[in-house]
Parts: structure tokens; sequence; C-alpha cells
């Protein structure tokens, strides 16, 4: 197998694509000759990261709407007539400490993080099933199995995608579709921004050192690293591959 | 066209049979030298003797000076070493603890794990030249879960999880990553005979797996492949499961 064309013939839908993980993984995955439904909200960069690659449709969908599911298959199957990859990546991550959770901020949480995950996976069930070798990706994070500081609902809503990923892998596997979830280390993102962002500059410094000298391998992650695992996890010769949770996180939380 | 592992020389023992065979093939063709090992007898010539990125050494892991004539035979092959898979093995005698034979304790202790040990010690040296080494060792789904019987096999693959973790804690440094595969029920040839003597064994293992199949050599081939590559630099101190989601539901 070279190191082109991995996808080719593919189509997927990657949520959160317009920064960090989902936007890397996008460009890969185009890259590898996948065809592309990119989502992310309305007002945020879609169109600029990816309006100039053609093997992209752009989609500014909130996830939680109502119409979302059928908006973003519908643009899959409209647009390029099947849907291979499904990769839950739109996420959200509010540092609140767990005695000052604003009223609401829970509930929006586990929406984005959880409840879209659920809503996207089964309106693209007949599409994976169609395909033969579908996939669905979920972004989890090293806080599916372990807690941080501040992250109140976030925490809960990473361990529940673990939960509900393998409650995917077990009743779709008959289908043919694979369902795993990834797991993200400290990656630098827009999302990790904006909690690092709530910081004083020392404060950010001293938070990246941690995680950098944390992971064995004395760095932090960028997106590419997580874009990688997805692909490896889209591959067709990765399905026996089901119901893991694959760590990206340059051995930072298995250490003590 | 490239490969995922142009330029790249691996070790990978148990290379004659099953998950090392499939994986010596699938390296070669990601552009990859490879040393094959495994046992003298075995049909490691046979199998690996027409690539001529193969170099077949047959030397068994546990025996006397191993590890460094493991390592000699990759350098003098091929000049370097940046990938190493440790994946001989064994299941050993099974049968509960309390009438197990001890004499098959220590030898699946010696061969599944302090072989391992061994060879890894001596390859570090030159895993650190690599700027990308890896360390691929072979676990099981039995490196986190247990049954009755193969207490050896169990206790070395979680032997397995422990040593790499510790590898990846220490070598990060120096570029190096370490992670295990746990394979689930795979048709190779270790067990090969356990499924035909009981073909409701295999029976319960494919249902068990939501994917509704044994697994094949060539599926932990293609996630050492990942780990092995350059693309899995932020993946350290993990074990990848590939058992078809069989141990991830009760």
């Amino acid at each position: 197998m070279p190191k082109e064309n991995r996808l080719a013939g593919k189509v997927a839908i990657i949520t959160g694509a317009a920064s960090g993980i989902g936007e890397a993984t996008v460009t890969l995955f185009t890259q590898q000759g996948c065809k592309v439904v990119a989502n992310d909200i309305p007002g945020s960069p879609l169109e600029d990261c990816h309006g100039n690659n053609p093997d992209v449709v752009c989609i500014a969908k909130d996830v939680t709407d109502e119409d979302a599911p059928d908006a973003l298959i519908g643009a899959a199957i409209d647009n390029f007539g099947r849907l291979d990859i499904l990769f839950n990546n739109a996420g959200v991550c509010p540092p609140e400490p767990i005695l000052e959770q604003s009223p609401g901020q829970w509930e929006h949480v586990l929406d984005v993080n959880v409840g879209s995950i659920n809503r996207l996976t089964l309106a693209a069930v007949p599409h994976l099933q169609a395909s033969g070798n579908g996939r669905v990706i979920n972004t989890g994070s090293i806080q599916s199995q372990i807690a941080g500081e501040t992250l109140t609902a976030y925490t809960t809503s990473k361990h529940a995608v673990a939960g509900l990923t393998k409650q995917q892998a077990l009743e779709l596997g008959p289908m043919g579709i694979t369902a795993n979830f990834i797991q993200p280390g400290f990656v630098v993102t827009g999302i990790s921004k904006g909690y690092t962002d709530q910081m004083t500059a020392e404060e950010k410094d001293e938070f990246e050192a941690y995680w950098a000298n944390k992971a064995p391998v004395g760095r932090l992650g960028q997106p590419i690293d997580i874009a990688n695992g997805a692909l490896f996890l889209s591959l067709d010769s990765s399905n026996f591959v089901n119901g893991i949770g694959l760590k990206i996180d340059g051995g930072a939380t298995m250490r003590l | 066209m490239t490969g995922l592992l142009e330029g790249k020389v691996a070790i990978i023992t148990g290379a004659a049979s099953g998950i090392g065979k499939a994986t010596t093939e699938l390296f070669t063709a990601e552009g990859a030298k490879v040393l094959a090992v495994d046992l003298p007898g075995s049909p490691l010539n046979d199998v690996h003797g027409n690539d001529a990125n193969v170099s077949c050494l047959e030397q068994d892991v546990t025996g006397e000076g191993a590890a460094d004539t493991i390592v000699g035979a990759a350098l003098e092959a091929f000049g370097k070493i940046d990938i190493l898979f440790n994946n001989a093995g064994t299941v050993g005698q099974g049968g509960e603890v309390e009438s197990h034979d001890e004499a098959d304790w220590m030898f699946v202790t010696e061969l599944n794990l302090h072989s391992m040990y061994r060879i890894t010690k001596a390859a570090i040296p030159e895993l650190k030249k690599s700027g990308a080494g890896r360390i691929v060792n072979v676990g099981s789904i039995r490196s986190e879960f247990a049954d009755s019987g193969a207490a050896a096999y169990t206790t070395t693959k979680h032997g397995v999880a422990g040593l790499t973790k510790v590898l990846a804690v220490e070598l990060g440094q120096h570029g190096i990553t370490a992670n295990f595969v746990q394979p689930g029920a795979i048709l190779t040839g270790i067990t090969e005979p356990a499924f035909a003597a009981m073909p409701e064994y295999g029976e319960y293992w494919k249902n068990r797996a939501s994917t509704g199949r044994l697994g094949l050599p060539e599926d932990i081939a293609n996630a050492v492949l990942y780990l092995s590559s350059d693309e899995a630099s932020f993946v350290s101190g993990i074990g990848l499961m590939i058992d078809g989601g069989a141990t991830s539901h009760f």
C-alpha cells in the first residue's frame, strides 16, 4: 500500500472542521483521495480553511441543531453519492470548576460532545452499512478515563463518548461498521487555546511545559498526530479494530 | 509511490508464521528491510527466502547470547535498526495453576517475557541512533483480561504491558516510542490447532467479536505498521487492541 491515496473512493463527514484536529483531518483525508463534507458552526472560518479544496463541501451548521443530521448526511449523498466515514469531532471544552457551574452549561456540553454524536451516527447508519466498510470515529479524550482541573462537564462528556462508542461497536459491528474513539492528550488546537487563553502567560507556559514534560516523547501534540490516528482507523485494513479508545498523548497518561 | 517504511530497518521475531510472517511481508512491501528471526527448523527460509529485502536468521530467542546475535545480524545485514517487533511467543501448555507443570511456567516466561527484555536491551543503543526508533511488542487481550488456564501466558502478557510502558517512559527522550498490540482471537500458526480441535471455541470468539469473524494475521500486521510508521510519533505507551470488539462489551 503506497503512502498516497489510502482513502481513494471514500467519502467522509468531518465535524469541527474549521480548526485544529478537524481541519487537519480534512486536509489529510483529501490528500489521501477522500471526498469530505466539512462541518463547523456558522461564523467559523470553515470556508477560509477549505473553500479552495475541490474535494471538500463546506456545511456551516451547529451539530446540535435538529436538522443537522439530515443536512450533513444529505450533503454527503447529494454531492458524493455515498458515505463511508463519519468523524464526530466537534466538541466544546469550557472550563468550569465543579462548584461554579453556570446554568445550562452542563446540558450544552453534553449535547455538543455526546448527544450530537448519537444523533449524527443514527442518521448515518444506513449509508455506512451500504459502504461495506463503514467507520464511526468519535473524538474522546484522555479525559475519557481520567479527570482534569475545572473540566467538569467536559470530563463527563468524554467518558460518555467512550461508553457510546463501545455500544456503537457492539450493535453496528454486524452491519460492517466499526466504531472507535480517539483519545488525544494535550494537543495544540483551537479548543485547547480557549482553555489556555483564560490563563496568565506564565500559567500557560507552565501548563504547556507540564504536558511536554509529562509526555515521554517530550512535546505537545499537534493536530496532524490525531489526524493520522483517524486515518489509521479509517483504513479498510483496520476493520478488525473495533470498540477501542486509541490514545494519542505521547505517553503522558500511562506514567505516574 | 513510496511505502510508509521506506528506508527503515526492522527486526521481527517469530517471523516464520502467523502475525510475524504477515508483518514481515507487509513491511517489505512498505519499503523496509527486515531481519526475520525464527527457530531453527522453522520454515523461515521457505517463507521469506525469495524476498530480497529480508535477511533470515534461524535463532531461538531464548538461546544463549540470542539478543546479541539478533542485533548483530541486523547490523551486519542492513547497518542499522529502526524498528523492533518483539513478536515471538507461545501459549504454553495451559491448564489450571494447581495442576500446572512448573517447567511450562519457566518456558513460557522465558520465551514471552525474558527474551523480549534481553533483545530490547541489546537493541536500545541502535534504536537511539534512529531518531524515530520504534518498539512494538506482542501483548494480548490477556494483557488486561484473564480466563481459567494459561496462567503463564496471561502473566507474561500482563508483563509485556508493564515492560512496554516503562520503555516508553525511559526512551521517549530519544525519539523512541514503545507500544504493544493486543490481538484477540487470531487464526495463526499458534492458534490453528486449538481452533481445529475445538470448533465451538472459534464459534464463541466469532460471535463475541461484533464484526463476526476471527482475526487474521494481516489485521495485526496493519496495526504494527501504523505504530512503526512516522505517522505514530505521538503514540507511545499504549496497548492497541485488535479484537473485532470482542472485549469492549460483556
